[in-house]
């Protein structure tokens, strides 16, 4: 169900649901524009069609509560702060923040001039180095063969071939930063599908021409 | 002409996801060891948000059930190139989320940045913007006025636009705009005096790509540019 209603020209949208107390002063009846700045109260009924709630009827059966950035326009910024409700004990932000305190440490004022999220995956690895498949250039599907130190794969708990990689590479003057990552889950496998192009090319003379055009 | 873009935020709208915070978990979590901090806002709610925030490298991540948002700082170049934190992150995720049975359509695309300039002539900075500008005095129509800004608006079927120009005070003056820059400590380096454009572009459009980012990215920066010519 479409949660959005149109009233007065301005958008407004909200989670229907029942809630207890309900203070008056804040119950729009629809009989005063929506004014986005204040916090509202509605209670009425609200009919559907092609998606958007096209008509009001004040105190009905359902209550929409109208939070202060579903009141913005479709056209305004997102901005930081979605909700001020008060930050429970049991609230996740509050809790993960907290586990992430001990990350301090990363220095938060580099300005890096560089910053590549590549997709990757593992061809090889011996004692000292993996050898990866990387994803350089995503809209021309441009590989390039790249090898790192074995231990910034510490964390992977395997080095099979066919195992993808996230790899973040940073860069600033006089700095250069690797960090990876297993990449389940956030790489396809697919990008790396390339089987069936190299079967034309297998057992194919040098001398010979190309089959088609690469 | 020192050119920096200390903040710029990028969204997708699309029809709500009822079941997006059934769904999102699943969907977000491999990301997730990337970040440097998540938060979920409205937990357990149809409006579940979630704040991948990556500090340190100057940007973040917001997704919901009816949005997509990225917000950065910094050079854009670093944004609109290839395996960019935009295309292998921000589209990514997109391109997951566009791909579930739940998902309808895109509804609309908005930019929003700040561009500022360090002015060559630091002398007294408002008149010369306002001497070239108004035809009038405004400190006779305003005792002790001290900024001044020009805006254009433009809205049709399918965009709207609004672009604010004027001097540029220094930090503070990014600070009381509508988006914060995620990093205010970065502010230092752009902490002088010259112009400054406030842009914000949304279209109605049903297909966003990375290209399409780009090809924003860069009329923003032409926009600031032709603003900048006429000072």
């Amino acid at each position: 169900m479409e949660d959005s209603i149109v009233t007065s020209n301005k958008k407004i949208s909200g989670e229907l649901s029942n809630h207890g107390t309900i203070d008056q002063s804040k119950v729009y009846t629809g009989a005063e524009p929506v004014n986005p700045t204040k916090d509202y109260t509605y209670q009425g009924t609200y009919q559907v069609s092609s998606g958007a709630i096209s008509e009001l009827e004040p105190y009905a059966l359902d209550t929409l509560i109208l939070e202060e950035h579903d009141a913005r326009s479709d056209s305004d910024v997102t901005i930081s702060g979605l909700s001020k409700d008060p930050i429970s004990v049991e609230d996740s932000s509050s809790l993960i923040n907290n586990i992430f305190h001990a990350r301090d440490f990363i220095p938060l004022n580099e300005t890096w001039t560089s910053n590549e999220i590549i997709n990757s995956r593992i061809i090889n690895a011996d004692n000292q180095f993996v050898y990866t498949d990387c994803v350089v250039d995503m809209n021309n599907m441009i590989f390039e063969q790249r090898q790192f130190p074995r231990e910034l794969f510490s964390n992977f708990r395997s080095l099979e071939t066919g195992n993808l990689a996230i790899i973040k590479l940073k860069a600033k003057s006089g700095t250069f930063r690797i960090d990876v990552y297993p990449g389940e889950g956030i790489v396809d496998p697919a990008l790396f599908d390339i089987s069936d192009d190299i079967k034309e090319l297998k057992d194919l003379n040098p001398s010979t021409k190309l089959p088609r055009e690469w | 002409m020192n050119y920096n873009v200390p903040v710029f935020q990028f969204e997708i709208r699309y029809n709500h996801i009822l079941n997006f915070s059934q769904i999102a978990r699943d969907l977000l979590a491999p990301y997730v060891k990337l970040t440097q901090s998540i938060k979920i806002d409205k937990q357990n709610t149809i409006e579940e948000t979630y704040w991948l925030n990556f500090d340190d490298e100057g940007y973040l991540l917001i997704i919901s059930w009816d949005r997509m948002v990225i917000r950065a700082q910094g050079d854009l170049n670093l944004y609109t190139e290839s395996n960019s934190p935009v295309e292998s992150l921000y589209f990514d995720i997109f391109k997951k989320i566009s791909k579930m049975p739940e998902f309808g359509s895109v509804q609309r695309s908005l930019f929003y940045g700040i561009g500022i300039a360090e002015s060559d002539k630091q002398d007294d900075h408002l008149r010369n913007f306002t001497g070239n500008t108004f035809k009038f005095d405004p400190v006779k129509v305003l005792d002790g006025v001290d900024d001044t800004a020009i805006v254009l608006e433009s809205k049709s079927e399918s965009k709207t636009m609004s672009i604010t120009f004027g001097p540029y005070w220094g930090k503070n003056d990014i600070l009381k705009r509508e988006i914060k820059p995620i990093n205010p400590a970065l502010l230092e380096d752009v902490d002088f005096q010259g112009i400054m454009m406030e842009y914000k572009q949304v279209l109605l459009e049903t297909n966003v790509s990375f290209d399409n980012f780009k090809n924003r990215c860069k009329e923003f920066n032409n926009t600031f540019k032709e603003i900048w010519k006429i000072q």
